[in-house]
């Protein structure tokens, strides 16, 4: 059967150059072949079109649950949520330095959400981030009582014990309406000499952080001579700050996954970490 | 940043999900055509198509998406979804294209064109079924999912290769008569 060889070869395009036209040339020259030519390629494409219808069949059976009637209606809720994360990154609370005794503690946690968006275009899928900010009374402030929509606030980083500190407080030795929180009274703060690492392969984080086995990893394109890492030693507990021009982030420890740093706005906080800067230069 | 660890998770999930279906595992599509299903029949819906339209277009997409991927030619370098979704875009362009033209011609003239091309097929896949599951299956690996003779033996579960080789030209030789049985050579070929 060689013709049936060559037959198969030809239609599966595998034929060399010189192949194909020795092959062309013997069939002009050959009816009977090219007519079997014809009916293979007839049956070939059979077979792979009863392949596709089969294959087609197949995923017709998927269940999909039609949307599409309420589809054109309904398309910028499913743009909205498909899965919602939101985790607490930054939770601090300070002290008035000079208030009285009965001044209440505010907590700021600042929640950011982010929600995982997952648009029609299929080249895309944004972040949108709504950073709000809720105030609570100190009563509360073990368990936030305020939740959003669709947020979930991880306990123990809402919580008033975790590892942070109130840099004022070293200065006002004062007693504090936040028991909990166990301020030092010889706080001291030190350039961090925890390893850093700078990675700016990563195109899709530009100013990024992670903890990795004890190692801080900072993605972006951070200039190596003018960050600094600032750890403020209290009882047990060492928040790391870190200063980027001019801006201090907060690092957050127990952060193993790749996030985005953002710069610490409470005004009183950054003065108060600028004096610390300056101290211990 | 619980979206990046979102997005590499799901980038892992592609890359395992394409290869899967490069290795001809039909699953595999299946989970991708539930997964695109609603972005990919929007982009016919929102464009002058029905529902059914939409359908048909997005499995078509997902065939040649099969077979491309089968045929180990396909490096993708965006995302699967954009590749499909791109797929999507040019079928449902030349179906519009096709009904575009279809309403400017006249309708008898287009007829008589290609009436029986569409009956030879259905004739093949007549003939498909009277040879039965394996055969079927061995001659539709062969041809459309390129399967290497490897792939056949393991997937049909035949003992080696030459029992592949063996099977497949049997059944190709079979199905030949078939087809050519029902049909006598002029009629097929005219």
């Amino acid at each position: 059967m060689e013709n049936f060889e060559l037959i198969e070869k030809y239609i599966s395009g595998k034929m060399t150059d010189a192949e194909k036209l020795a092959f062309e040339t013997q069939l002009n020259a050959d009816p009977t072949l090219k007519s079997e030519l014809t009916l293979q390629e007839t049956i070939v494409s059979g077979i792979k079109k009863a392949r596709a219808a089969e294959l087609k069949t197949m995923l017709s059976q998927v269940p999909v649950g039609s949307m599409l009637s309420a589809g054109v209606a309904t398309t910028k809720i499913v743009a909205g949520v498909i899965a919602t994360t939101a985790v607490v990154t930054v939770s601090y609370f300070y002290f008035k330095p000079a208030s009285p005794v009965a001044s209440p503690t505010e907590v700021k946690t600042k929640i950011l959400e982010n929600k995982k968006t997952e648009r029609p275009q299929p080249e895309v899928t944004i972040t949108t981030t709504e950073p709000e900010k809720i105030v609570v009374p100190a009563a509360a402030a073990s368990t936030p009582s305020v939740k959003p929509k669709n947020t979930k606030v991880s306990p123990a980083k809402a919580t008033p014990k975790i590892n942070v500190l109130d840099p004022t407080d070293e200065l006002t030795t004062s007693p504090t309406a936040a028991g909990k929180t166990e301020i030092a009274d010889h706080m001291t703060v030190a350039v961090s000499h925890i390893a850093v690492e700078i990675n700016n392969s990563e195109k899709t984080y530009s100013f990024h952080y992670q903890f990795q086995n004890g190692r801080l990893i900072l993605y972006g394109e951070f200039d190596a001579t003018l960050y600094e890492i600032l750890e403020i030693h209290g009882n047990g507990s060492h928040p790391l700050f870190l200063y980027y021009k001019n801006n201090y982030y907060l690092l957050d420890e127990k952060q193993t996954t790749v996030t985005p740093l953002s710069a610490i706005q409470n005004a009183q906080l950054v003065q108060k970490l600028k004096e610390y800067r300056s101290k211990q230069n | 940043m619980a979206l990046r660890v979102f997005k590499s998770v799901s980038q892992i999930n592609e890359i395992e999900i394409f290869e899967r279906i490069r290795n001809g595992d039909e699953k595999a599509l299946e989970i991708i055509y539930k997964k695109y299903y609603r972005m990919m029949t929007k982009l016919v819906v929102t464009n002058s198509g029905t529902e059914e339209e939409a359908r048909d277009v997005y499995q078509d997409a997902l065939v040649v998406f099969w077979q491309k991927a089968r045929s180990g030619n396909l490096v993708l370098t965006s995302k699967m979804s954009t590749y499909i979704y791109s797929i999507c875009q040019n079928l449902w362009r030349k179906e519009l294209e096709r009904k575009k033209r279809l309403s400017n011609e006249e309708k008898d003239s287009s007829e008589s064109m290609d009436m029986d091309k569409p009956e030879r097929e259905k004739i093949i896949a007549r003939c498909l079924e009277q040879l039965g599951d394996t055969c079927r299956k061995v001659l539709m690996y062969y041809y459309f999912d390129e399967m290497s003779m490897q792939e056949i033996a393991d997937k049909m579960g035949f003992a080696n290769t030459d029992t592949a080789k063996t099977k497949k030209y049997k059944c190709k030789q079979k199905l030949d008569e078939l087809v050519k049985a029902q049909y006598s050579e002029q009629d097929f070929l005219d």
